[in-house]
């Protein structure tokens, strides 16, 4: 896939929805919504290589590779949140959008509690006080 | 995924519009309603299936 293929398919896209709000506005909805998928996917499918690779230097740098994976996890999480709340933020629910983004930010928390506990424990045992 | 995707959604949208406009102006408001809907569904059963893809490449690639 060329560089200049997604900018110019979202600038084509734009046009096509202001076309289509002012006589189907759920339609509009759907396609702005697939383009978003096309070039999400796309993008995802580019930066493999690039994970790829932090994963690499991160075990030759002996970083546990718990670290790593819930680093990319989270990566993936804010991927998702951000596609549905942008997505309802389309369609006119701001409040949606913001119980989407509580939802990812609640499971990154979730995702990141066992480092937290790490650190926790590690703060307690410099501290000299047991957990 | 295929950009042919997109312009067959926008496509089933402007043909949507036209049909609503035409029954409007015949005085069929159900009927029009109906096609919306109808629209509508076919619309979003040609997006799930691509969601669902999208979902299952952030999984592999991220590790979810």
């Amino acid at each position: 896939m060329d560089i200049a293929f997604i900018p110019a398919l979202v600038v084509v896209i734009s046009f096509l929805t202001v076309l289509l709000r002012r006589h189907t506005p759920e339609t509009a909805l759907a396609v702005s919504l697939a383009a978003g998928l096309l070039c999400l996917t796309a993008t995802v499918f580019w930066i493999r290589p690039v994970i790829e690779h932090v994963k690499t230097w991160a075990s030759a740098a002996q970083v546990p590779g718990e670290y790593v994976a819930v680093l990319c996890k989270g990566a993936g999480v804010c991927l998702l949140t951000q596609l549905a709340a942008d997505t309802c933020r389309d369609a006119g629910e701001h409040a949606l959008a913001g119980r989407a983004e509580t939802a990812g930010k609640a499971m990154l928390l979730v995702l990141a509690l066992p480092l937290l506990r790490q650190i926790g424990d590690t703060v307690f045992s410099l501290l000299g006080q047991e957990v | 995924m295929d950009v042919d995707l997109i312009f067959r959604i926008a496509a089933i949208g402007i043909i949507v519009a036209v049909l609503n406009q035409l029954l409007i102006r015949s005085g069929r408001e159900e009927q029009a309603m109906m096609t919306t809907l109808a629209g509508l569904i076919v619309v979003l059963s040609l997006l799930v299936g691509e969601i669902s893809k999208l979902f299952e490449t952030v999984k592999s690639v991220f590790g979810l």
